[in-house]
């Protein structure tokens, strides 16, 4: 293949225009002489939204493309900042406060808003720096009793506007621990612009540890998540620990007293950092994870599970692409939703989640989270505030939306082409899509480690009294991958003989499989109540049927299931 | 069920990204005078040229809001056509200003320049069922429908010398001009839109489920021509050779297929009457005829870009203004004064080109540059430029008075 060198043969002499640089004084620059005492001033009224709002990006350098950390600099970027800050488009905020509030919503109230217009309206006065309010009491220092570190440095790849990186840290949990708290520290923060962290139990580090040896430098490449597509197998990878992650203005993430992650003993850190190299330099970087971790047992766990719309058809040349899924929750516990993340790609306009009722109740929808104008540069997580309950009862649901427009005039531009219209389906590609959204919960703490693998499977085989497959429908506590598992090797296995059995039940189908899946609880449970009646004993019969035979024995037990 | 395990696990591993935005990119000359570009569709709006060697920012804020649009242009660059979400909106003072084409009751599909006008596709904005499209032809402002009988729905349209063409997919593939069907085809395509007409050669580009694939039109047979890839520019017709970029690699065509030449920094191939351009990242090319590929001389920088000029109403220029923040802020535009000359640093001339006055100077000298462009280097030089337009940045802000 050949290569191409740049030689730039000569650049043109430098052409003269006339502009008046200066002439007329400069209108940015209050003349505070000349105008009534002003009502608001810089340092008493603007500076302390300023600080609030702005400074954990606008600062130098910081991800923002310019500092606001003095009146100079505010005044000098005025004439771009205070439109953006006056129409709510700066500070950005994704999710529709009519809808829900969360914790640290970064937005100015309309009379803050107001705040701006008049100090604008009144050409912008410095006042007295001995007016300024005593700045609101710093948040409690972040103390960390471990630090995880890149093995070593990273110079992003300049090749590409965008380099999303994955890094196996160096440290490794010796003992099952807990995670209270997490703090990302950006080493090149002018380049990063988000991290995400995922503990590795130990039965995936071998996957990763491969995928970090099979490329050469520090680390991997890695947009879509830290395990390569080709070491998927057999949903193993839902036993990834979410760990959290950091976007420009983030702050470290403690959680409620008494509320931990379980990281279970041998388990260690994968961490992917999105570095944007537009208008920057590339440099090295070294980003570290801070945690606070114990091994005292916490009073509640907090654990993440995806809802999800994997059949995603999204046509070529249509600008509205409405999907719609429900995830009912029929485990015996309620669900306490402590935090939202939603994650579309490009063409995505709109992603909600509601609570819906159980079935026959009268009661409405109830808005969880509404993003009604979806931008992918824009996302991040969104905490349940503390004065608010989200509660999934046993028997109500979660209703994800997601619409698409793959308009001929909304195709995305990337890595400098414009892309034209396809039909488009479901993938980690930056041209595919994704309908997803991560739902954080928390349990109480039972003394008992969460299962892993197909543990808990034996434990409810060893206590039933009804067929295998009945039984292992029925298991709650399963793992994620062991419920996906468990799902193929009875529904799976028998599907072509007890299809016949299974066509009445088609639709309590389609939301049990996914509700099972992705919530857990009991399958069978959720059939019972979800299908017309009948249906379900029926097609369960022609399953423990087929599993009695033991035509899915070699399926269970690469399960690591022992009938 | 299997596929159930796979997807969920990919499902539990697809990590949100976070990028505030792409890099700005020129996407297309719109209208040219045979030294300059005068207006070019950019992924963050439009750029006008004003005569001095600098490009006035048109904001998307003068229609919808949507960058993304897709737009065309008359030959003198002061008709500008945008279509976006459905509606077509008309400037005829080079971008100033733009007007509502169309009602609620249409909603626009494609669109394309015919030299002094445009023709606009469009679909009945209420009908159900299977698409059908309706032409017009948009002539001083007016839009009048063109009784044309099509096989199907159209998804493109490809302005050419004289006339122009259309294409689409629905219920069979077709190609389509003034004069009638050209060709109809069956094909399982999700997307069919013409690409580019010379030498007797048509090219389509054709969407499907494995991926976008050109198909050459000639005799009434329609031949794909591997490979497919991702994403597809161009293709053009250079020194009598047919060049595409096949996921951003550059191919030529010959014995039937595409054969790779070579990876290059560019983002799209097109043609305008006759030259031939190509994008970058920091810059639009135009590629020297009778010299190999890839020599080619810069023909727009962003550098050159300035604010928006003040038009229209107070809340327009207001949103204007933030679309500049935006766009510029991160790209590095707003601290220094743009230049007059595509590959010169933003702020290397003192006074000059913020908009405010103009030399008389067109931007000729750029047209002797000639330049051999390299894999990567594009985004070094740019970033480059942008440090050094930092470097200038500290005093405060400059206003022209006018």
């Amino acid at each position: 293949m050949k290569q191409y060198h740049l030689v730039l043969l000569a650049f043109p002499s430098i052409a003269l225009s006339a502009c008046d640089g200066g002439g007329g004084g400069d209108p940015l620059r209050p003349d505070g002489g000349s105008t009534p005492e002003p009502t608001v001033t810089y340092h008493r009224d603007v500076a302390p939204l300023v600080a609030r709002e702005c400074l954990s990006c606008h600062v130098e350098g910081g991800i923002g493309p310019f500092a606001l950390d003095t009146y100079a600099r505010l005044v000098e970027q005025s004439e771009f900042v205070l439109p953006a800050v006056m129409a709510g488009y700066m500070p950005p905020w994704m999710p529709d406060p009519d809808c829900r509030v969360f914790e640290h919503q970064r937005q100015l109230s309309a009379a803050e808003r107001q705040v701006f217009e008049q100090w604008v309206a009144e050409d912008m006065p410095e006042g007295d720096p001995a007016t300024a309010p005593p700045p609101p009491p710093a948040p409690p220092a972040f103390t960390a009793t471990h630090v995880a570190r890149m093995t070593q440095e990273y110079l992003p790849d300049a090749r590409v506007p965008d380099d999303y990186r994955c890094f196996l840290l160096d440290h490794t949990f010796e003992r099952d621990s807990f995670l209270v708290g997490r703090n990302v520290v950006p080493g090149a923060g002018a380049l990063v612009h988000h991290v995400l962290v995922y503990g590795v139990p130990p039965e995936m580090v071998a996957t990763i540890e491969g995928a970090d040896a099979a490329e050469d430098g520090p680390g991997y490449t890695c947009f879509g998540g830290p395990v390569p597509t080709a070491m998927e197998t057999r949903g193993g990878a839902l036993g990834l620990v979410g760990m959290g992650g950091w976007v420009p203005g983030a702050l470290p993430v403690v959680e409620r007293e008494g509320r931990g992650v379980y990281i279970p003993a041998g388990s260690r850190i994968v961490m992917q950092v999105h570095y944007n190299l537009l208008g920057n330099e590339p440099a090295a970087d070294r980003t570290e994870y801070h945690m606070r971790i114990t091994e005292d047992a916490p009073a509640q766990l907090a654990t993440t599970f995806p809802t999800v719309i994997l059949d995603l058809n999204i046509a070529a040349g249509r600008a509205e692409n409405p999907h719609r899924a429900v995830f009912r929750n029929y485990r015996s516990d309620a669900l306490n939703l402590t935090g939202l993340m939603p994650h579309m790609h490009l063409l995505g306009r709109q992603i909600s989640l509601h609570r819906v009722p159980a079935a026959g109740a009268a009661e409405d929808h109830e808005c969880l989270i509404d993003v009604p104008r979806w931008s992918f540069g824009w996302q991040e997580s969104y905490a349940v505030r503390r004065d608010d309950a989200m509660t999934i009862a046993p028997g109500e649901g979660l209703e994800l939306f997601c619409n698409y427009d793959n308009s001929p005039t909304n195709q995305p531009v990337i890595n400098g082409t414009r892309v034209e219209p396809r039909d488009v389906t479901w993938g980690e590609g930056t041209l595919d899509e994704m309908c997803l959204l991560y739902v954080q919960h928390e349990t109480p703490w039972t003394g008992t480690p969460p299962a892993r693998g197909c543990d808990a499977a034996a434990d409810c085989l060893a206590g039933c009294t009804s067929g295998d497959a009945e039984c292992l429908l029925s298991c709650e506590g399963l793992a994620g991958g062991c419920r996906i598992c468990v799902m193929e090797s009875t529904l799976g296995c028998a599907r072509d003989t007890c299809l016949a059995a299974y066509a009445p039940a088609a639709a309590c189908f389609q939301t049990c499989l996914l509700s099972f899946a992705v919530v857990g609880g009991s399958f069978d449970r959720c059939m019972a109540a979800e299908c017309p009646e009948g249906t379900w004993p029926r097609a369960r019969d022609c399953v423990e049927r087929v599993v009695e035979a033991g035509t899915c024995d070699a399926r269970l037990t690469a399960c690591g299931i022992s009938r | 069920m299997r596929h159930l395990a796979l997807t969920l696990g990919l499902v539990a591993l697809a990590g949100p990204a976070r990028a505030h935005g792409p890099a700005p990119v020129a996407l297309e000359v719109l209208a040219h005078d045979g030294r300059a570009p005068l207006a070019l569709r950019t992924s963050v709006g439009l750029a006008v040229a004003r005569g001095d060697g600098t490009y006035a920012y048109v904001c998307p804020a003068r229609w919808d809001g949507n960058e993304l649009a897709l737009a065309a242009g008359a030959r003198d660059g002061r008709d500008l056509l945008v279509h976006s979400a459905g509606a077509a909106y008309l400037s005829r003072d080079g971008g100033c200003t733009f007007a509502p084409l169309t009602d609620g009751s249409l909603y626009v599909m494609a669109a394309a320049s015919t030299g002094q006008g445009f023709l606009l596709v469009a679909e009945d904005a209420s009908a159900s069922g299977p698409r059908r499209s309706r032409l017009f032809e948009v002539s001083d402002g007016v839009l009048e429908e063109l009784p044309l009988a099509l096989p199907g729905a159209v998804d493109g349209a490809l302005g050419i010398p004289g006339g122009w063409l259309v294409a689409g997919h629905a219920p069979v593939g077709f190609v389509a001009g003034p004069d009638g069907v050209l060709a109809t085809f069956e094909t399982s395509a999700s997307w069919i839109t013409p690409r580019a007409l010379d030498a007797g050669d048509l090219w389509l580009r054709v969407a499907g489920a494995d991926g976008v694939i050109l198909a050459r039109v000639g005799a009434g047979e329609v031949e794909l021509t591997a490979p497919s890839a991702r994403l597809v520019g161009g293709p053009i017709r250079l020194d009598g050779r047919w060049l595409a970029l096949l996921d951003g690699a550059l191919h030529a065509f010959e014995d039937g297929a595409w054969h790779l030449e070579g990876e290059l920094p560019w983002t799209c191939l097109q043609s305008y009457e006759g030259r031939h351009f190509a994008c970058g990242l920091e810059a639009l090319w135009e590629l020297a005829p009778g010299a190999p590929v890839p020599a080619a001389v810069a023909a727009f920088s962003f550098s050159q870009l300035a604010p928006p000029d003040a038009c229209g109403e107070p809340a327009t220029r207001a949103a204007c203004g933030r679309e500049w923040a935006h766009f510029g802020g991160e790209a590095g535009w707003l601290d220094a004064p743009p230049a007059t000359r595509p590959g010169e640093p933003r702020g290397a001339t003192p006074g000059s080109g913020d908009g405010c006055a103009a030399s008389s100077t067109p931007p000729r000298g750029s047209l002797a540059l000639v330049v051999a462009l390299a894999a990567f280097a594009s985004a070094r030089s740019r970033r480059a430029m942008q440090r050094a337009s930092r470097v200038a940045t500290r005093g405060p802000a400059r206003r022209c008075s006018s």
